[in-house]
């Protein structure tokens, strides 16, 4: 893996990143208020089964409320997601503006990359069916 | 000594002109329409024309003027049309709540620019990792959330009542694998894949929805100009 210095260029990418986490923080009354009008999976009504999706609104909602175990045992793959979201937006403008290192990634990826994303998801969905999410 | 000439080789193709809502100094409105005259029209030409630069100020403007007419026309055909909505859904569970009470989606409106602030990273970051695995990524990530951003084009066809979100969502999905194929230099089959593969994953049971849709879109994208 190379590295480089990150650049002007990455800055309106940081703060939108930014924006987006904070935006996702300020809204948490919003998003309490609004979760119970979204609709069931069809796939779990139908058939009792969880989506690979299934579960990421109640993890997200756990997350805003701090409680990072319960947002894990209720979807992993989106819990890491949300964190990453938070921590990202929280880091990557600081990040920008001190031209901290970024990895450069290799194109194409590398099928040990791209094997690893979909067993990831695949272990992911065995935990929500496994775990009745 | 007799020979060949030297073959001269092809003068450069003329470059399009920038669209005219990322000209400096461009007048608002007029600017405003053109750009969008051009998505709706003439898609892939507006996104052979669309800056693959770092600069996101006027592709972030757009979406957020876009989504919020989107927005806004949608919670109130929501709120006008509630009573016939909620009388056409299946009384079954999980389903009765579906019409949010009508503070809900005033709440909504107001919230609409942070709201599609949010939505345009989040998708942006997932269609880019698909396009990753995909090997289509031709260029950075800036790429695709202006993409993105002029996809959303489409949402002012909300104001459609009852189909005009169907309209908006389908063609805002044709804009966007045909501006990732461009601004990427990639194919429009990895382009559709990126976009529908997200679609899909959040609900296994619209695979095969998805999997007929995007077969007659992957046909009908080839003809696209």
């Amino acid at each position: 893996m190379t590295w480089r210095r990150a650049g002007r260029e990455e800055r309106p990418v940081a703060l939108l990143w930014a924006a987006a986490a904070t935006g996702a923080l300020l809204l948490r009354p919003f998003w309490r208020v609004a979760a119970p009008f979204l609709p069931s999976c069809p796939m779990h009504v139908l058939t009792g089964l969880p989506c690979p999706t299934c579960g990421t609104t109640r993890a997200a909602l756990a997350l805003l409320d701090g409680r990072v175990l319960r947002a894990l045992a209720l979807n992993p793959l989106a819990t890491a997601a949300g964190i990453a979201l938070v921590v990202g937006g929280v880091a990557a403008p600081v990040w920008a503006a001190l031209r901290g290192p970024l990895p450069v990634l290799p194109r194409p990826l590398p099928v040990s990359w791209r094997v690893g994303a979909v067993v990831a998801l695949l272990l992911n969905w065995a935990w929500l069916v496994a775990h009745g999410v | 000594m007799t020979g060949q000439p030297p073959e001269t080789p092809p003068p450069p193709a003329e470059p399009r002109p920038v669209l005219p809502w990322e000209r400096p100094g461009a007048p608002f409105f007029e600017s405003l329409v053109e750009t969008a005259k051009r998505f709706l029209s003439r898609p892939v030409e507006a996104y052979e024309s669309m800056p693959v630069t770092p600069q996101l100020a006027r592709p972030i403007a757009w979406i957020v003027i876009f989504g919020w007419i989107g927005i806004i026309a949608s919670q109130i055909w929501s709120i006008l049309l509630r009573t016939t909505v909620m009388s056409l859904l299946p009384q079954r569970e999980g389903m009765s709540g579906f019409v949010a009470p009508i503070a809900v989606s005033v709440v909504f409106m107001v919230l609409a620019p942070i709201l599609v602030l949010i939505g345009l990273f989040v998708w942006s970051a997932i269609v880019h990792l698909f396009l990753l695995m995909l090997g289509g990524a031709g260029s950075g990530f800036t790429a695709t959330v202006r993409v993105i951003c002029y996809a959303h084009t489409t949402d002012v066809l909300q104001v459609v009542p009852f189909c005009g979100g169907l309209i908006a969502g389908v063609w805002g999905i044709v804009l966007s694998v045909l501006g990732l194929a461009v601004a990427h230099r990639t194919t429009r089959g990895k382009a559709l894949l990126a976009v529908l593969l997200p679609l899909a994953l959040c609900c296994v049971c619209v695979v095969a929805i998805v999997a007929i849709f995007g077969t007659a879109m992957f046909a009908a994208l080839s003809r696209v100009r």
